[in-house]
Protein backbone atom coordinates (compact mmCIF):
# COMPACT_ATOMS: atom_id res chain seq x y z
CA UNK A 1 0.00 0.00 0.00
CA UNK A 2 2.51 2.61 1.06
CA UNK A 3 5.11 1.17 -1.86
CA UNK A 4 2.26 2.49 -4.20
CA UNK A 5 1.70 5.69 -2.59
CA UNK A 6 5.17 6.93 -3.10
CA UNK A 7 5.19 8.59 -6.53
CA UNK A 8 2.30 9.74 -6.17
CA UNK A 9 3.47 11.96 -2.60
CA UNK A 10 6.70 13.01 -4.74
CA UNK A 11 4.09 14.25 -7.37
CA UNK A 12 1.99 15.94 -5.03
CA UNK A 13 4.93 17.70 -3.58
CA UNK A 14 5.97 19.13 -6.89
CA UNK A 15 2.65 20.24 -7.52
CA UNK A 16 2.91 22.11 -3.87
CA UNK A 17 6.11 23.26 -4.10
CA UNK A 18 4.78 24.76 -8.07
CA UNK A 19 1.89 26.74 -6.66
CA UNK A 20 3.75 28.20 -3.63
CA UNK A 21 6.60 29.40 -6.10
CA UNK A 22 4.69 30.40 -8.69
CA UNK A 23 3.95 34.43 -8.02
CA UNK A 24 7.75 34.45 -6.94
CA UNK A 25 8.31 32.90 -10.24
CA UNK A 26 6.67 34.87 -11.72
CA UNK A 27 8.02 38.43 -10.25
CA UNK A 28 11.39 36.91 -10.50
CA UNK A 29 10.96 36.81 -14.23
CA UNK A 30 9.27 39.22 -15.26
CA UNK A 31 11.24 41.67 -13.19
CA UNK A 32 14.39 40.00 -14.82
CA UNK A 33 13.29 40.58 -18.21
CA UNK A 34 13.02 43.94 -17.24
CA UNK A 35 15.95 44.70 -16.00
CA UNK A 36 17.74 43.26 -18.96
CA UNK A 37 16.32 45.41 -21.05
CA UNK A 38 16.73 48.97 -18.92
CA UNK A 39 18.10 50.68 -21.43
CA UNK A 40 15.12 50.29 -23.97
CA UNK A 41 12.68 50.35 -21.31
CA UNK A 42 13.88 53.52 -19.88
CA UNK A 43 14.11 52.59 -16.44
CA UNK A 44 16.60 54.58 -15.18
CA UNK A 45 15.20 57.45 -16.37
CA UNK A 46 11.70 56.92 -14.97
CA UNK A 47 10.91 58.36 -11.30
CA UNK A 48 8.45 57.10 -8.75
CA UNK A 49 5.70 59.38 -7.90
CA UNK A 50 3.27 56.90 -5.57
CA UNK A 51 2.83 57.82 -2.42
CA UNK A 52 2.63 54.36 -1.47
CA UNK A 53 5.70 53.52 -2.72
CA UNK A 54 8.10 56.55 -1.46
CA UNK A 55 6.14 56.35 1.87
CA UNK A 56 7.49 52.95 1.92
CA UNK A 57 11.11 53.70 1.08
CA UNK A 58 10.86 56.58 3.67
CA UNK A 59 11.57 59.41 1.01
CA UNK A 60 8.48 60.84 1.67
CA UNK A 61 8.51 64.10 4.04
CA UNK A 62 6.33 63.82 7.00
CA UNK A 63 4.61 66.78 9.31
CA UNK A 64 4.00 70.16 7.38
CA UNK A 65 6.33 72.70 5.71
CA UNK A 66 6.69 76.25 7.21
CA UNK A 67 6.40 78.66 5.07
CA UNK A 68 7.39 82.64 4.75
CA UNK A 69 7.17 84.62 1.89
CA UNK A 70 8.99 87.80 0.98
CA UNK A 71 8.23 90.08 -2.21
CA UNK A 72 10.05 87.72 -4.73
CA UNK A 73 10.63 84.80 -2.69
CA UNK A 74 9.21 81.83 -0.78
CA UNK A 75 10.95 80.06 1.73
CA UNK A 76 9.87 76.62 3.42
CA UNK A 77 10.95 74.50 5.87
CA UNK A 78 10.21 70.64 5.59
CA UNK A 79 11.89 68.27 8.38
CA UNK A 80 15.40 69.43 8.76
CA UNK A 81 15.67 70.77 5.09
CA UNK A 82 15.05 74.88 4.08
CA UNK A 83 14.10 75.35 0.56
CA UNK A 84 14.20 78.76 -0.71
CA UNK A 85 11.50 79.15 -4.11
CA UNK A 86 11.10 75.20 -3.75
CA UNK A 87 14.99 74.54 -4.33
CA UNK A 88 16.43 72.94 -1.26
CA UNK A 89 19.12 75.17 -0.04
CA UNK A 90 20.62 73.91 3.25
CA UNK A 91 19.77 71.67 6.18
CA UNK A 92 19.67 72.72 9.60
CA UNK A 93 18.16 71.49 12.86
CA UNK A 94 16.54 74.20 14.44
CA UNK A 95 12.80 75.80 13.44
CA UNK A 96 12.52 78.63 10.81
CA UNK A 97 11.13 81.81 12.44
CA UNK A 98 11.12 84.00 9.19
CA UNK A 99 12.48 85.43 6.33
CA UNK A 100 13.50 88.83 4.88
CA UNK A 101 14.66 90.01 1.80
CA UNK A 102 17.00 92.91 0.60
CA UNK A 103 18.58 93.97 -2.81
CA UNK A 104 21.27 91.72 -2.65
CA UNK A 105 20.28 88.64 0.40
CA UNK A 106 18.03 87.23 1.81
CA UNK A 107 18.07 86.90 5.55
CA UNK A 108 16.64 83.49 7.07
CA UNK A 109 15.98 83.28 10.69
CA UNK A 110 16.33 80.28 12.61
CA UNK A 111 16.30 79.91 16.61
CA UNK A 112 19.65 80.86 17.02
CA UNK A 113 21.13 81.74 13.74
CA UNK A 114 20.72 83.97 10.86
CA UNK A 115 21.36 82.61 7.68
CA UNK A 116 22.24 84.57 4.59
CA UNK A 117 21.90 83.74 1.14
CA UNK A 118 22.04 85.37 -1.97
CA UNK A 119 18.88 85.38 -4.42
CA UNK A 120 20.09 82.49 -6.23
CA UNK A 121 19.96 80.46 -2.52
CA UNK A 122 23.77 80.35 -2.61
CA UNK A 123 25.11 80.10 1.15
CA UNK A 124 26.74 83.37 2.11
CA UNK A 125 26.95 83.26 6.05
CA UNK A 126 25.68 81.39 9.20
CA UNK A 127 25.58 83.97 11.61
CA UNK A 128 25.14 82.61 15.21
CA UNK A 129 22.82 84.06 17.65
CA UNK A 130 23.94 84.17 21.16
CA UNK A 131 21.07 86.06 23.18
CA UNK A 132 19.67 84.02 26.05
CA UNK A 133 16.44 83.49 24.05
CA UNK A 134 16.63 82.46 21.07
CA UNK A 135 14.59 83.98 18.17
CA UNK A 136 11.16 84.47 17.39
CA UNK A 137 10.93 87.02 14.77
CA UNK A 138 12.78 88.93 11.86
CA UNK A 139 11.66 91.86 10.12
CA UNK A 140 12.91 95.24 8.50
CA UNK A 141 13.02 98.25 10.57
CA UNK A 142 14.88 101.55 9.72
CA UNK A 143 16.34 100.19 6.65
CA UNK A 144 18.05 96.81 8.33
CA UNK A 145 17.17 93.46 9.91
CA UNK A 146 15.63 93.21 12.94
CA UNK A 147 15.22 90.53 15.51
CA UNK A 148 12.76 90.14 18.30
CA UNK A 149 13.94 87.28 20.44
CA UNK A 150 11.26 85.42 23.00
CA UNK A 151 12.47 88.23 25.50
CA UNK A 152 10.85 90.81 24.02
CA UNK A 153 13.93 92.11 23.44
CA UNK A 154 15.09 93.74 20.36
CA UNK A 155 17.77 93.61 17.95
CA UNK A 156 19.14 95.30 14.61
CA UNK A 157 22.08 94.75 12.59
CA UNK A 158 24.64 96.73 11.10
CA UNK A 159 24.86 97.79 7.26
CA UNK A 160 26.24 94.51 5.89
CA UNK A 161 24.73 92.60 8.07
CA UNK A 162 27.35 90.67 9.46
CA UNK A 163 26.34 91.45 13.41
CA UNK A 164 22.88 92.31 15.48
CA UNK A 165 22.95 94.54 17.89
CA UNK A 166 20.59 95.13 20.85
CA UNK A 167 18.47 98.07 20.33
CA UNK A 168 15.19 99.98 22.03
CA UNK A 169 12.34 98.63 20.70
CA UNK A 170 11.59 100.18 17.41
CA UNK A 171 8.71 99.50 14.84
CA UNK A 172 8.95 97.11 12.33
CA UNK A 173 7.50 95.15 9.56
CA UNK A 174 8.07 91.35 11.04
CA UNK A 175 7.99 88.23 8.66
CA UNK A 176 4.29 86.24 8.48
CA UNK A 177 3.86 82.29 8.12
CA UNK A 178 2.26 82.07 4.35
CA UNK A 179 0.69 79.15 3.38
CA UNK A 180 1.67 77.60 -0.14
CA UNK A 181 -0.85 76.83 -3.34
CA UNK A 182 -0.98 73.58 -4.51
CA UNK A 183 1.79 73.88 -7.52
CA UNK A 184 3.73 75.03 -4.51
CA UNK A 185 3.46 72.17 -2.78
CA UNK A 186 3.98 69.78 -5.26
CA UNK A 187 7.43 71.61 -6.36
CA UNK A 188 8.36 71.05 -2.58
CA UNK A 189 7.45 68.01 -2.49
CA UNK A 190 9.84 66.60 -5.42
CA UNK A 191 12.89 68.92 -3.93
CA UNK A 192 12.11 67.14 -0.52
CA UNK A 193 12.81 64.13 -2.89
CA UNK A 194 15.97 65.11 -4.49
CA UNK A 195 16.05 62.91 -7.29
CA UNK A 196 13.47 60.69 -6.34
CA UNK A 197 13.52 57.18 -6.76
CA UNK A 198 13.89 55.53 -10.00
CA UNK A 199 11.82 53.02 -11.55
CA UNK A 200 15.23 50.64 -12.11
CA UNK A 201 15.85 51.04 -8.32
CA UNK A 202 12.24 49.77 -7.75
CA UNK A 203 12.41 46.84 -9.99
CA UNK A 204 15.92 46.02 -8.46
CA UNK A 205 14.83 45.53 -5.38
CA UNK A 206 11.82 43.65 -6.50
CA UNK A 207 13.91 41.23 -8.63
CA UNK A 208 16.15 41.02 -4.97
CA UNK A 209 13.45 41.46 -2.39
CA UNK A 210 14.54 43.74 -0.60
CA UNK A 211 11.38 45.56 -1.56
CA UNK A 212 9.37 43.53 0.70
CA UNK A 213 11.98 43.75 3.53
CA UNK A 214 15.33 45.50 3.68
CA UNK A 215 16.69 42.25 5.56
CA UNK A 216 15.28 39.24 5.08
CA UNK A 217 13.51 40.10 1.71
CA UNK A 218 16.36 38.29 -0.08
CA UNK A 219 15.99 35.31 1.66
CA UNK A 220 11.81 34.82 0.45
CA UNK A 221 13.54 35.22 -3.39
CA UNK A 222 16.56 32.79 -2.15
CA UNK A 223 13.93 30.51 -1.28
CA UNK A 224 12.18 30.44 -4.59
CA UNK A 225 15.30 30.19 -6.80
CA UNK A 226 15.55 26.89 -4.23
CA UNK A 227 12.17 25.88 -4.87
CA UNK A 228 12.73 26.02 -8.52
CA UNK A 229 15.65 24.26 -8.30
CA UNK A 230 13.44 21.54 -6.25
CA UNK A 231 10.94 21.79 -8.78
CA UNK A 232 13.28 20.73 -11.74
CA UNK A 233 14.50 17.80 -9.65
CA UNK A 234 10.72 17.00 -8.88
CA UNK A 235 9.54 16.88 -12.60
CA UNK A 236 12.93 15.08 -13.74
CA UNK A 237 11.61 12.71 -11.29
CA UNK A 238 8.46 12.14 -11.57
CA UNK A 239 8.65 11.80 -15.34
CA UNK A 240 11.45 9.20 -14.94
CA UNK A 241 9.22 7.29 -12.36
CA UNK A 242 6.23 7.27 -14.69
CA UNK A 243 8.65 6.32 -17.85
CA UNK A 244 9.61 3.45 -15.38
CA UNK A 245 6.33 2.66 -14.64
CA UNK A 246 4.83 2.44 -18.63
CA UNK A 247 7.80 0.56 -19.22
CA UNK A 248 7.18 -2.24 -16.45
CA UNK A 249 3.16 -2.08 -18.07
CA UNK A 250 4.64 -2.76 -21.27
CA UNK A 251 6.88 -5.23 -20.33
CA UNK A 252 4.09 -6.87 -17.82
CA UNK A 253 1.26 -6.89 -21.01
CA UNK A 254 3.79 -8.46 -23.56
CA UNK A 255 4.94 -11.42 -21.29
CA UNK A 256 1.45 -12.42 -19.39
CA UNK B 1 42.21 34.14 40.57
CA UNK B 2 44.90 36.04 39.31
CA UNK B 3 43.20 36.20 35.94
CA UNK B 4 40.06 37.33 37.43
CA UNK B 5 41.90 40.18 39.52
CA UNK B 6 42.85 41.24 35.95
CA UNK B 7 39.70 41.17 34.52
CA UNK B 8 38.58 43.65 37.59
CA UNK B 9 41.23 45.80 37.13
CA UNK B 10 40.39 46.17 33.12
CA UNK B 11 36.90 46.67 34.14
CA UNK B 12 38.03 49.55 36.89
CA UNK B 13 40.27 51.06 34.49
CA UNK B 14 37.45 51.04 31.90
CA UNK B 15 34.69 52.68 34.14
CA UNK B 16 36.97 55.15 35.33
CA UNK B 17 38.36 56.02 31.29
CA UNK B 18 34.30 56.40 30.63
CA UNK B 19 33.62 59.81 32.17
CA UNK B 20 37.08 61.21 30.26
CA UNK B 21 35.89 59.84 26.79
CA UNK B 22 32.33 61.56 27.26
CA UNK B 23 34.11 64.94 28.53
CA UNK B 24 36.01 64.64 25.23
CA UNK B 25 34.07 65.98 23.47
CA UNK B 26 31.83 69.18 23.44
CA UNK B 27 31.83 73.03 23.87
CA UNK B 28 35.53 73.96 25.57
CA UNK B 29 35.40 77.94 25.11
CA UNK B 30 32.12 79.29 23.51
CA UNK B 31 33.39 81.48 20.20
CA UNK B 32 32.26 84.54 22.46
CA UNK B 33 34.16 84.25 24.95
CA UNK B 34 37.19 83.72 23.29
CA UNK B 35 37.20 86.81 21.11
CA UNK B 36 36.34 88.83 23.93
CA UNK B 37 39.41 87.27 25.81
CA UNK B 38 41.46 88.30 22.69
CA UNK B 39 40.51 91.53 23.22
CA UNK B 40 40.68 91.99 26.95
CA UNK B 41 37.02 91.88 26.92
CA UNK B 42 36.88 94.91 25.00
CA UNK B 43 36.03 93.47 21.16
CA UNK B 44 35.57 95.24 18.32
CA UNK B 45 32.49 94.69 15.96
CA UNK B 46 33.19 91.95 13.77
CA UNK B 47 34.22 92.71 9.70
CA UNK B 48 33.75 90.60 6.78
CA UNK B 49 35.97 89.39 4.20
CA UNK B 50 33.99 88.31 1.28
CA UNK B 51 35.82 84.76 -0.10
CA UNK B 52 35.33 84.79 -3.73
CA UNK B 53 37.65 85.19 -6.85
CA UNK B 54 41.61 84.28 -6.67
CA UNK B 55 41.28 83.71 -2.94
CA UNK B 56 38.17 81.25 -3.02
CA UNK B 57 40.57 79.26 -5.26
CA UNK B 58 43.08 79.63 -2.47
CA UNK B 59 41.42 78.63 0.49
CA UNK B 60 39.65 75.55 -1.65
CA UNK B 61 43.11 74.72 -2.76
CA UNK B 62 44.26 74.49 0.99
CA UNK B 63 40.67 72.57 1.81
CA UNK B 64 40.87 70.43 -0.60
CA UNK B 65 37.12 70.80 -0.91
CA UNK B 66 34.27 73.37 -1.84
CA UNK B 67 34.26 76.46 0.63
CA UNK B 68 30.67 76.43 1.78
CA UNK B 69 30.17 80.16 2.77
CA UNK B 70 30.83 83.61 0.32
CA UNK B 71 32.07 85.24 3.35
CA UNK B 72 33.07 85.12 6.78
CA UNK B 73 33.63 87.79 9.88
CA UNK B 74 36.76 88.25 11.88
CA UNK B 75 37.82 90.75 14.36
CA UNK B 76 40.37 93.24 14.22
CA UNK B 77 42.15 95.63 16.32
CA UNK B 78 45.44 97.25 15.38
CA UNK B 79 47.80 94.55 14.47
CA UNK B 80 45.22 91.93 15.89
CA UNK B 81 42.82 89.95 14.14
CA UNK B 82 41.03 86.75 15.30
CA UNK B 83 38.74 84.03 13.51
CA UNK B 84 36.59 81.57 14.09
CA UNK B 85 36.56 79.06 11.66
CA UNK B 86 35.46 75.64 10.84
CA UNK B 87 36.42 72.17 9.44
CA UNK B 88 35.29 68.73 9.53
CA UNK B 89 37.36 66.59 10.85
CA UNK B 90 36.74 62.75 10.19
CA UNK B 91 32.17 63.49 10.09
CA UNK B 92 31.62 66.60 11.87
CA UNK B 93 33.17 70.56 12.39
CA UNK B 94 35.71 71.66 14.70
CA UNK B 95 35.16 75.09 15.43
CA UNK B 96 38.47 76.37 16.26
CA UNK B 97 39.57 80.02 17.43
CA UNK B 98 42.56 81.80 15.90
CA UNK B 99 44.56 85.39 17.20
CA UNK B 100 47.14 86.31 14.89
CA UNK B 101 49.45 89.02 15.90
CA UNK B 102 51.53 91.05 13.24
CA UNK B 103 51.16 88.04 10.48
CA UNK B 104 51.85 85.20 12.86
CA UNK B 105 49.90 83.22 15.29
CA UNK B 106 49.64 83.93 18.37
CA UNK B 107 46.74 81.84 20.16
CA UNK B 108 45.10 78.79 18.42
CA UNK B 109 42.24 76.81 20.51
CA UNK B 110 40.06 74.15 19.72
CA UNK B 111 36.45 75.89 21.06
CA UNK B 112 34.02 72.87 20.28
CA UNK B 113 34.60 69.54 19.10
CA UNK B 114 32.03 67.00 18.14
CA UNK B 115 34.06 64.60 16.89
CA UNK B 116 34.05 61.25 18.91
CA UNK B 117 38.12 60.61 18.06
CA UNK B 118 40.53 62.98 17.80
CA UNK B 119 39.93 65.01 20.43
CA UNK B 120 43.98 65.08 21.98
CA UNK B 121 44.09 67.96 19.54
CA UNK B 122 42.94 70.52 21.97
CA UNK B 123 45.38 70.23 23.81
CA UNK B 124 48.16 72.88 24.80
CA UNK B 125 50.98 70.32 24.11
CA UNK B 126 49.42 70.13 20.21
CA UNK B 127 48.12 73.08 19.73
CA UNK B 128 51.63 75.35 20.94
CA UNK B 129 53.41 74.20 18.05
CA UNK B 130 51.29 76.70 16.04
CA UNK B 131 52.36 79.67 18.13
CA UNK B 132 54.45 82.13 15.61
CA UNK B 133 53.75 80.02 12.75
CA UNK B 134 53.55 82.05 9.68
CA UNK B 135 52.82 81.52 5.95
CA UNK B 136 55.32 80.63 3.69
CA UNK B 137 55.08 81.88 0.00
CA UNK B 138 53.37 78.33 -0.83
CA UNK B 139 51.07 78.64 1.90
CA UNK B 140 52.53 76.46 4.30
CA UNK B 141 53.12 76.86 7.45
CA UNK B 142 56.11 78.02 8.51
CA UNK B 143 56.57 75.72 11.49
CA UNK B 144 56.61 72.11 11.34
CA UNK B 145 53.32 70.65 13.25
CA UNK B 146 53.61 67.22 14.53
CA UNK B 147 50.65 64.58 14.50
CA UNK B 148 48.91 62.99 17.21
CA UNK B 149 48.80 59.31 16.29
CA UNK B 150 44.64 58.37 16.25
CA UNK B 151 43.72 62.32 15.90
CA UNK B 152 45.38 62.87 11.96
CA UNK B 153 42.41 64.01 10.47
CA UNK B 154 41.81 66.42 12.99
CA UNK B 155 45.23 67.31 13.01
CA UNK B 156 44.84 67.85 9.46
CA UNK B 157 41.67 70.08 9.59
CA UNK B 158 43.35 72.61 12.03
CA UNK B 159 46.55 72.97 10.28
CA UNK B 160 43.90 73.84 7.37
CA UNK B 161 41.99 76.11 9.57
CA UNK B 162 45.30 77.87 10.42
CA UNK B 163 46.78 78.36 6.93
CA UNK B 164 42.84 79.69 6.01
CA UNK B 165 43.12 82.04 8.93
CA UNK B 166 46.90 83.62 7.60
CA UNK B 167 45.78 83.35 4.26
CA UNK B 168 42.63 85.48 5.00
CA UNK B 169 44.19 87.88 6.89
CA UNK B 170 46.46 88.38 4.45
CA UNK B 171 44.14 89.30 1.96
CA UNK B 172 42.28 91.93 4.78
CA UNK B 173 45.31 94.61 4.50
CA UNK B 174 44.34 94.98 0.43
CA UNK B 175 41.16 96.17 2.03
Amino acid sequence: MSRKKKPFAFFLWHRRLGLVALLLVFILSITGIMLNHTEALHLDERSISSDLILDWYGVNPTGTADNYSTENFWISQWGHQLFLNGKRIYTYHESLQGAVETPDMLAIALRHAVLLVDHDGEIIELIPFNAVAPIAKIGHAANRIALLDEDNIFYLSDRHISHFKQQAAQNAIWSAASTLDDKQLAQLKQAYRGQGLSLERVILDLHSGRLLHPDWGVYIMDLSAIIMMLLGISGVWVWWSRKLKMRRKKHYQKHH
Amino acid sequence: MLRLLLILRILIIGVLCLPGLSVAKGTYQEPDEFIKNAFNQQPPEPAIIWIKGELREQVETILQHGYNAKRTRYWKQNNRSVWILEEIGKKKPITVGIVIDENRISELKVLVFRETRGWEVRYPFFTQQFDQSSLTAERELSNTIDGVSGATLSVRALTKLARIALLLNQNIKNI
